[in-house]
């Protein structure tokens, strides 16, 4: 392996291309409408791999760019793009740009979860931008309470699950796959994802791609690909503090007032980002207490995030990014039942699960010409976590991924994206054992652009897996898509392509109890696949509506589910089910910006089906809703936020009728709302950002997974200062 | 635009105004101390409380049909054993109803078995002032039955059952 990586860093540091020429710089600023200065804004030379972001007072500089003609464009979600011909043939050229704010416009927003720039509109799937604005706005302080805001995305407990791809399977696998700047974040012993690693304030965007990405992404995005993008690094140093103080209100019903006083939970984060010449740097560290409004659920934890830029070029780059953080955490896994529903059963109380997680990653880069780059992702994810309880069940893991991608031009009309992977994962753990996993895969993508209207794509990706010594399995997942720009304000698009899932090592190889629950091995688990199909629609109505709609289909085989083997009462999980998902979607944007008005309202209709039980599948929600309405008259902001489900179908029946989870069955419609207030002091020249939001105003009860009631009305309050 | 608004708050005021999920009733079940007297025997692999619809009458009776309820493993050697049957199922749930056998059931095997012979009886639940054969146990709805006790006296066991070895 050493010796590996030494071959590496002499590839990645041989190849920058050193050019001679005259050079001279891009300076400027850019504010809103009301002059006010906009951080974080990325500024890019089209066609090239110049760029930077907007620092504190919304400067940015450009060095050491060679004469010539360039497209100089800013973005930032949020705001309309800016785009300027400029023609530099002296030292210093200096702009002052202005934004004009817009809802998450669907034509202008780029996502790189194709593993290439790609206009949003140009996909042959749906997908979804989240800025980073509305997680500020929103008092988030963890990934997965972002999500639920999502289009077409649920969120059990942890659990993420994209058009329903997912119910809860306690950790073990996810149909999504999650990744940060493009390097997959799944642990190595239960292939779960870990929300807490993603550094939550250095977000640039997050983006959805719904339905199967196997063909470009493998294993674990039968469901989807939510591909989070961290900051880039503004050109002068800028450090933020952000506080954030909540507390919970008393529970809805005084029978479940188990404690006698109010329970808190806060949040601390300092972060800065300098430049260095060509090196630039970001880093933030967080800290976050939580009393939890349940019994038994408190939370501690100590989080880190770095991130490194160097440039060699203005074609080759090498970034180098850490994530991770210390945590104990009590645990809660079933209440005790609904007379007591924030009080978990007796044999959960004094246990807590201490955790270490870890993600480093490198991405170097390299445009060899206008037509074709490379870039190779190499990381390591370490993960640590012991129950410090009477089990003392513990699992340690290192997964270790390599990844070359290949963007090639070939002509004006096709481009090829094409890239090889390598996973090696290595796990010690008393209820897993001591196992190895072994995948790589290869991959190709062609974009065809037909005529001026018309864009056609065909991929496919072949993956070889290995769990320790079982046999090994191939699976090839094929894509085709097709994008077509009926007029200026309509697009059509449509995708067919096969998924798959290969079982994690921890659905395969565990063996444990948890809360009286027996879970027993399955050596003979093997991959699930799907067939999916998508329709879709987008127009543009007038200036200030956008509305999209989609209509797809999900074929699973071999599903793999855990279940309850009568024979002996141990669950183990299987390949289970055959099932459908069948399903529509309606994303609408409304955006008036003379009113200062932007809202969003989605609904998801989802039809799942156990084809072997004729039956629902579990923890899908029928109907799916989402409204949101903000409005920003000058400094101020307001907003509110409402979720809907209808009553999930089907739970897991088995543990409520053994008696493990005493009225398991409680389940109702979801009514959540949420309300929001903000103020921006930096018309005032303060540079601070004031956010309070109040969540679940209604302190309405409900269960995202059975005997677990979802977090009653909180209250927060968010102080952003940047200088 | 506000009359829409409105009504959209109006209709979630409307739909959450009952709080969601209730706390539930009184869940069903029993509770107790279980006795235990002289030398647990040495062959003992497990120990659990059992209960079954029906009186045990016949070798047939001990079936996973008539069995309702088998509570987590009582500890080896204990003297004395506090036990409830909320969140203490190792198979079943209780349900409002009459039960013909209620009893303290030792296996020599590591493993669960529903063969008959398989099993001892140690310890038997009597109705008040009639210890000459089985207590019926009766929970009504919604109520949770207190001081449900057994004595296992290892020196002097219950008449067993029919089937046993």
């Amino acid at each position: 392996m050493k010796t590996g990586m030494k071959i590496l860093f002499i590839f990645l540091f041989a190849l920058p291309v050193v050019a001679y020429a005259q050079k001279g710089s891009i300076n400027g600023k850019v504010t809103d409408k009301n002059g006010e200065p906009l951080i974080g804004v990325n500024i890019l030379l089209e066609n090239t791999n110049i760029g930077t972001a907007t620092d504190a007072e919304g400067k940015f500089i450009l060095k050491s760019i060679p004469y010539g003609k360039y497209n100089l464009i800013a973005s930032m979600i949020g705001y309309k793009k800016f785009t300027k011909k400029i023609e530099l043939n002296k030292k210093i050229i200096s702009l002052n740009i202005v934004l004009y704010e817009t809802t998450i416009s669907f034509d202008e927003v780029v996502v790189t979860a194709g593993k290439h720039s790609q206009k949003i509109s140009d996909l042959p799937v749906s997908a979804a931008v989240i800025s980073p604005y509305f997680i500020s706005k929103k008092n988030f302080i963890k990934m997965d309470d972002v999500l639920r805001y999502a289009p077409g995305v649920n969120v059990i407990l942890d659990q993420v699950s994209i058009r329903g791809s997912s119910g809860y399977s306690r950790g073990a696998g996810t149909r999504v796959l999650v990744a940060i700047d493009g390097i997959p974040a799944f642990t190595g012993d239960t292939g779960e994802i870990i929300w807490e690693l993603v550094p939550i304030s250095d977000l640039n965007r997050v983006e959805i791609i719904k339905g199967a990405a196997s063909s470009l992404y493998g294993s674990s995005a039968i469901g989807g690909v939510i591909n989070i993008i961290t900051k880039d690094i503004p050109t002068k140093p800028v450090t933020m503090i952000k506080s954030q103080l909540g507390i919970y209100d008393k529970p809805f019903h005084k029978e479940w007032d188990w404690s006698d006083k109010y329970r808190t939970f806060n949040n601390f984060t300092i972060s800065h980002s300098n430049k260095f010449g060509n090196l630039g740097i970001a880093v933030s560290l967080t800290r976050y207490e939580d009393m939890s409004y349940r019994m038994n659920d408190w939370q501690n934890r100590y989080s880190g995030y770095f991130k490194g830029l160097y440039k060699f070029s203005g074609s080759s780059s090498l970034s180098f990014m850490a994530t991770g953080f210390y945590r104990d955490k009590a645990t809660f896994d079933y209440w005790k039942n609904s007379r007591e529903a924030l009080i978990p059963s007796q044999n959960q109380i004094g246990n807590i699960v201490h955790s270490e997680r870890f993600l480093f990653g490198s991405i170097f880069k390299n445009k060899f010409t206008n037509r074709f780059n490379l870039t190779v992702k190499s990381s390591l994810y370490r993960s640590f976590w012991k129950d410090k309880s009477e089990s003392s069940n513990f699992s340690g893991s290192n997964q270790y991924r390599i990844e070359g991608i290949t963007n090639y031009k070939v002509t004006g009309k096709l481009f090829l994206v094409s890239g090889g992977e390598l996973n090696y994962g290595t796990v010690n753990s008393n209820i897993f054992g001591d196992r190895n996993s072994t995948a790589f895969a290869f991959y190709s993508q062609a974009e065809y652009k037909l005529s001026g209207h018309l864009k056609l794509s065909a991929g496919a990706r072949f993956d070889y897996n290995k769990l320790h010594n079982l046999s090994p399995e191939f699976s090839l997942s094929p894509k085709l898509g097709a994008n077509y720009k009926l007029n200026p304000s309509t697009i059509l698009r449509a995708n067919i392509g096969k998924g798959f899932r290969a079982p994690t090592l921890a659905e395969t190889f565990t063996s444990t109890i948890t809360s009286g629950i027996k879970v027993k091995p399955n050596p003979e688990l093997k991959s699930e696949t799907n067939y999916n199909f998508e329709i879709g629609i987008n127009k543009n109505i007038g200036r200030n509506i956008n509305l999209d709609l989609a209509l797809f289909n999900n074929e699973f085989y071999d599903m793999i589910e855990p279940a309850i083997d009568i024979t002996d009462g141990q669950v183990t999980f299987n390949n289970l089910t055959r099932a459908r998902i069948t399903g529509a979607e309606i994303v609408s944007q409304f955006d008036f910006p003379e009113i200062n008005f932007t809202s969003t309202v989605n609904y998801t209709f989802l039809l799942t089906k156990d084809l072997n039980k004729n039956k629902p599948l579990k923890y899908r929600p029928k109907h799916t809703a989402n409204i949101s309405a903000e409005y920003s008259p000058a400094s101020f902001t307001f907003g509110l936020d409402f979720r809907y489900w209808s009553r999930v179908e089907e739970i897991d029946m088995e543990l409520v009728d053994l008696g493990l989870v005493p009225n398991g069955d409680e389940r109702v419609p979801v009514y959540v709302l949420d309300l929001r207030a903000g103020y921006n002091f930096f018309s005032l020249g303060f540079p601070a950002n004031l956010f309070l939001t109040a969540n679940n105003v209604l302190n309405y009860n409900y269960v995202e997974m059975i005997g677990n009631i979802s977090p009653i009305r909180n209250i927060s309050l968010n102080l952003e200062l940047i200088f | 635009m506000k009359n829409l608004l409105k009504i959209f708050l109006i209709g979630i005021l409307i739909s959450a105004c009952d709080g969601g999920i209730q706390p539930g009733m009184e869940e069903p079940g029993f509770s107790g101390t279980i006795y235990f007297i002289g030398e647990w025997p040495d062959s003992v692999k497990r120990t659990h409380i059992v209960l079954f619809k029906e009186p045990l009458l016949d070798t047939s009776d001990f079936s996973a049909e008539n069995l309702q309820y088998v509570s987590n493993e009582i500890p080896y050697g204990v003297r004395e054993y506090k036990y409830t049957t909320l969140n203490n199922s190792l198979f079943g749930v209780i349900k409002p109803g009459e039960y013909g056998y209620l009893a303290v059931a030792q296996s020599t095997l590591e493993t669960i078995s529903l063969k008959r012979e398989d099993w001892t009886i140690a310890g038997l639940y009597y109705n008040p002032g009639d210890s000459t054969k089985p207590g019926r146990l009766i929970i009504p709805e919604n109520t949770f039955l207190r001081n449900i006790n057994i004595v296992c006296d290892f020196n002097h066991p219950p008449v067993q059952p029919p089937g046993g070895k």
